[in-house]
C-alpha cells in the first residue's frame, strides 16, 4: 500500500479496452471505480448527492480520456482520484463562498449532515461527523491514505506535498479523530 | 529504525504494517517485537483503526450506474457505427443540397442569359430610351 506509482498499471488493459469503445470494459470500469469514487466524495463532502455527481463526472471524463491515455505516465486510478479530488475541492470552495464560512468549524455541528440517512448506524454517523469536523487538508490525507488505500507517495503527490508533510497531516488527523470520537461517545 | 520513527509510523499510518512504507516495514516490525511500549501504542492505534473502519458509505444505485454508462454510449462500437452512419447521411444530404443549389443556379443563370439575349436581340423601348442595337456593345 505504500509504494509509489510504478511502471505496471493494473488498470492498463481495462483503460485500453474502454478507449477502443468496449462496452463490457466500460461496465467493468463502472463496477470497480464508481464505488471508490462515491466513497471518496461522500467522505470528503459529507453529502451523498454531491458525491454522486462528482463520481459520475469523474468517470465521464475518463470516457473522454481513455482513447488518448498515455500508458506509463501515471496510474489511471491515481489520475481518476486527482479528477475527483479536484472536483471535491471546487465544491467545497464554492460551498464556503456561499456560506461565507472561511474555515471548517473546530467543533462538530450537532445538526445532522445531509443524506445521513443513507449512512446507517449511529456509530457510522458519528464517524462521518468527525470526518467533516476535520480541517480539509487533514480530511484529504486520511481519506486518501486510510480509506482509499492509496500509497503514501500517491496520496502525497495528489495533495502536492512531501511524504513527510503527509505523515504530519495523517498524525494530526488521527489524533483529532480520536479526540472527537471520544468526545462524541461521552456526549452520547 | 528508531523507537521515535516507529512511534511516528504508528501515529500516521495506524497499526497495520501493510499500510506502513514498504522500505521501513521489516525494520519497524522487528523493533516493535522488541518494544513493549510500541506494542501498547499499536493496540491504541488498532482500536482507532477498527472504529474508523466502521464508517459506511452508500454503494452506487442502479440509476447512477445507468447514467454513468449512458454517457459512454457515444464511444461504444455500435454507437460509433451509428454515429458514422449519421455523419455520412448528413454529409450526403449536404452534398445533395449543394448539388441541387448549383443546378438551380445554373438553370436560373441560363434562363436569365436567354432572356437577356432575347431582350437585347431586338430593338426595344426601355424605360430610359429606345434601345438602339448599334449602341449595344458586345
Amino acid at each position: 500500500m505504500t509504494e509509489g506509482a510504478d511502471s505496471h498499471d493494473p488498470d492498463a488493459d481495462l483503460v485500453r479496452r474502454v478507449g477502443q469503445g468496449d462496452a463490457a470494459a466500460a461496465r467493468r470500469m463502472v463496477a470497480t471505480k464508481l464505488p471508490r469514487l462515491l466513497a471518496l466524495g461522500t467522505r470528503m463532502l459529507g453529502d451523498v448527492a454531491a458525491a454522486e455527481e462528482i463520481a459520475q463526472e469523474s468517470l465521464l471524463r475518463s470516457w473522454r480520456q481513455a482513447p488518448r491515455w498515455r500508458f506509463g505516465a501515471a496510474r489511471f486510478d491515481t489520475w481518476l482520484h486527482q479528477v475527483a479530488l479536484n472536483l471535491c475541492r471546487d465544491r467545497l470552495r464554492k460551498g464556503r463562498r456561499e456560506t461565507l464560512t472561511p474555515e471548517p468549524p473546530e467543533r462538530i455541528d450537532p445538526a445532522p449532515l445531509q443524506d445521513q440517512a443513507l449512512v446507517s448506524g449511529d456509530e457510522s454517523r458519528r464517524i462521518a461527523r468527525a470526518l467533516q469536523a476535520l480541517p480539509q487538508r487533514q480530511r484529504e490525507a486520511i481519506v486518501l491514505q486510510y480509506y482509499q488505500e492509496l500509497s503514501n507517495a500517491d496520496a502525497a503527490a495528489l495533495m502536492e506535498i512531501s511524504v513527510e508533510a503527509l505523515e504530519s497531516l495523517l498524525s494530526r488527523a488521527r489524533r483529532a479523530l480520536r479526540e472527537l470520537l471520544l468526545e462524541m461517545h461521552d456526549d452520547a | 529504525m528508531t523507537p521515535e520513527r516507529l512511534s511516528r509510523l504508528l501515529a500516521a499510518y495506524g497499526s497495520r504494517p501493510d499500510r506502513w512504507p514498504a522500505d521501513e516495514r521489516d525494520a519497524a516490525m522487528y523493533l516493535m517485537a522488541q518494544e513493549p511500549g510500541a506494542q501498547e501504542r499499536a493496540r491504541e492505534e488498532q482500536a482507532l483503526d477498527a472504529l474508523l473502519a466502521r464508517h459506511r458509505v452508500p454503494v452506487p444505485h442502479a440509476a447512477l450506474v445507468g447514467r454513468t454508462l449512458a454517457a459512454f454510449a457515444p464511444t461504444s462500437g455500435l454507437s460509433v457505427l451509428r454515429s458514422w452512419w449519421a455523419r455520412l447521411t448528413l454529409a450526403g444530404a449536404a452534398m445533395a443540397g449543394l448539388a441541387a443549389g448549383v443546378l438551380t443556379l445554373d438553370v436560373q443563370h441560363a434562363h436569365m442569359a436567354n432572356r437577356q439575349m432575347l431582350a437585347l436581340s431586338d430593338d426595344q423601348d426601355t424605360i430610359f430610351a429606345t434601345l438602339d442595337a448599334g449602341e449595344v456593345t458586345p
